[in-house]
């Protein structure tokens, strides 16, 4: 199993206030990989560090097999993408104009333009003002130029705040479709459903310090109370065990023809977040 | 290390986006509206004929350098720049190389609508525009990487920009003898006495010397200021 990042024990002060205190995880070649936690809980520092834009005080950060400060390498910064939560576009300029520029950077074929707002459903944008765009447009602009150079690891820092259900869910697509051709996805969220639906792994973040990590199913499986929820024909509902009984009860329901619905409380992950750290995500 | 290629793209982009900004386009006009005025007046003596000139390189060199910084900042594009394989280097190598063309350009033009005279020596001529073209494309990368936002550029840049390079302008105001003997050595009024001296066929080692002196400091702050704001 090969590890793209590994972070051991690492500390970040900003002059003398903790930003993150021990912090420790790894990412897999090949996983989406979502950190979760309120705002101020250090995701972004944590990016920052992620890429050599920012040094830190104790631990160690490897990427790539080797000290994340390799990075600063053009050749290895070639593999990596970065889309940050204040990443901004040239507004006065075209979206080609825009794309051109990271092309002749990156040194790749103009030919990639076309390829690249395909990928993001923009095709036919190209000559559009980046200022007369939407902001779902917008961000997925700049997901296209962070991945114009088709890096193996991406790192995005809250790449759906602030957008509406529709960019949301197709940016989501997008970045499930780049995760099955092989990208390795680290992103922070402070949504729940975000992390959800396109994470493989999700660590919880509060105050610098990692609370939980894990598959987000197995979260919800490792912390449901094991109570069934049923709802008869009649509106009435029932809260019955994961036991012989809860099954005679559902057994009894489905007989007499009186069953709406069965479901499993398993907690959401914010009711996880909240239960772990005392603390509600937004 | 540095790359032509990026530097390009640099250049080409800046150019761009300059071409569609009209808040600079409207303040690049403004030594072409002077050196309008000063060809329309009968008698103009030689210091202020000059002025189109170093204003040139005030607006176009130092100022609009340092709002193009300054707004790479503000509009958070700077990060993905640095993101990329691109290094700081190139990104100054361009931004400066885009001014000094702007600012040639303009000079040539203000000298043309003008009918700026201009001194038969050439050579010393081009030096003495190059050295203080480097001298005020330092002052504006300096207060592009002192100000985080355009705003802030104009709010910090033009008293800046008053002194270092309109001081003459001012000189008929001061009394004092020793302000007037020591603003005397600020660039822009030894770059018009350099051209004076040139034009009157008179020894110009002395300015060459301060104008010289002006530039390295200058470059060697620059580099003093970027090493050490790192653009935040
Ligand atoms: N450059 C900085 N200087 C000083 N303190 C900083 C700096 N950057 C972050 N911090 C502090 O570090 C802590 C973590 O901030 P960070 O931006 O990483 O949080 P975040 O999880 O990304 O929050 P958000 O969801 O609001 O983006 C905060 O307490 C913040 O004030
Ligand atoms: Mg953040």
């Amino acid at each position: 199993m090969s590890n793209i990042i590994d972070v051991s024990n690492v500390d970040k002060e900003f002059s003398g206030e903790r930003a993150l205190d021990d912090l420790s995880f790894s990412i897999q070649s090949g996983e989406t990989f979502g950190f979760l936690g309120p705002s101020g809980s250090g995701k972004t520092t944590t990016l920052m560090l992620l890429t050599a834009q920012e040094g830190y005080q104790a631990g160690d950060i490897q990427v790539f097999g080797a000290s994340v400060e390799k990075l600063k390498d053009p050749k290895q910064m070639k593999r990596v993408g970065v889309l940050t939560d204040n990443t901004g576009l040239y507004e006065r300029l075209t979206v080609e104009a825009n794309l051109r520029l990271y092309c002749k950077l990156y040194d790749v074929n103009y030919q990639r333009i076309a390829e690249v707002l395909n990928e993001v459903g923009l095709s036919g944008e190209e000559s559009k003002l980046v200022s007369k765009l939407s902001k779902g447009m917008k961000q997925r602009v700049k997901l296209a130029r962070t991945i114009l150079h088709k890096p193996e690891l991406l790192f995005l820092d809250e790449p759906t705040s602030a957008l509406d259900p529709v960019s949301t869910e197709r940016i989501h697509s997008i970045l499930r479709r780049l995760n099955e051709e092989g990208t390795t996805i680290f992103l922070t969220t402070h949504d729940m459903y975000e992390a959800e639906r396109i994470c493989d792994r999700v660590a919880f973040l509060n105050k610098g310090h990692i609370q939980l990590q894990g598959p987000p199913r197995d979260l919800r499986v490792s912390h449901s109370n094991s109570s069934i929820t049923i709802l008869l024909k009649d509106g009435r509902e029932h809260l019955v065990g994961n036991d012989s009984e809860g099954a005679e009860h559902i057994k009894k329901a489905i007989a007499n023809q009186e069953l709406a619905s069965v479901h499993s409380n398993e907690p959401t992950l914010g009711d996880i977040f909240a239960l772990v750290t005392g603390k509600e995500l937004v | 290390m540095i790359s032509a290629k990026r530097i390009q793209a640099v250049v080409i982009k800046d150019y761009r986006d300059l071409l569609k900004n009209a808040y600079m386009l409207s303040t690049a006009v403004i030594p072409l509206f002077l050196a309008f005025a000063i060809n329309q007046r009968e008698e103009v003596q030689s210091p202020a004929m000059f002025m189109p000139i170093t204003i040139s390189m005030v607006i176009v060199g130092a100022f609009i350098q340092a709002s193009v910084i300054a707004e790479e900042k503000e509009k958070n594009t700077l990060r993905g720049l640095l993101m990329s394989p691109l290094n700081t280097a190139e990104i100054f190598i361009g931004k400066s190389l885009l001014s000094a063309i702007l600012t040639i350009i303009m000079i040539v033009a203000v000298i043309l609508i003008g009918n700026i005279n201009m001194p038969d020596q050439t050579l010393l001529f081009t030096a003495a525009i190059l050295i203080s073209l480097t001298i005020f494309i330092s002052i504006g990368t300096i207060l592009g990487l002192v100000s985080r936002t355009v705003m802030e550029t104009s709010v910090i840049g033009i008293p800046v920009l008053f002194v270092f390079g309109m001081s003459d302008i001012f000189q008929t105001m001061i009394e004092s003898e020793w302000v007037i003997d020591v603003t005397g050595y600020l660039p822009d009024q030894q770059f018009v006495q350099l051209l004076l001296q040139l034009q009157n066929g008179q020894a110009v080692g002395e300015h060459f010397l301060v104008l010289s002196t002006w530039a390295i400091a200058l470059v060697i702050l620059t580099i003093f200021i970027f090493k050490k704001r790192r653009f935040n």
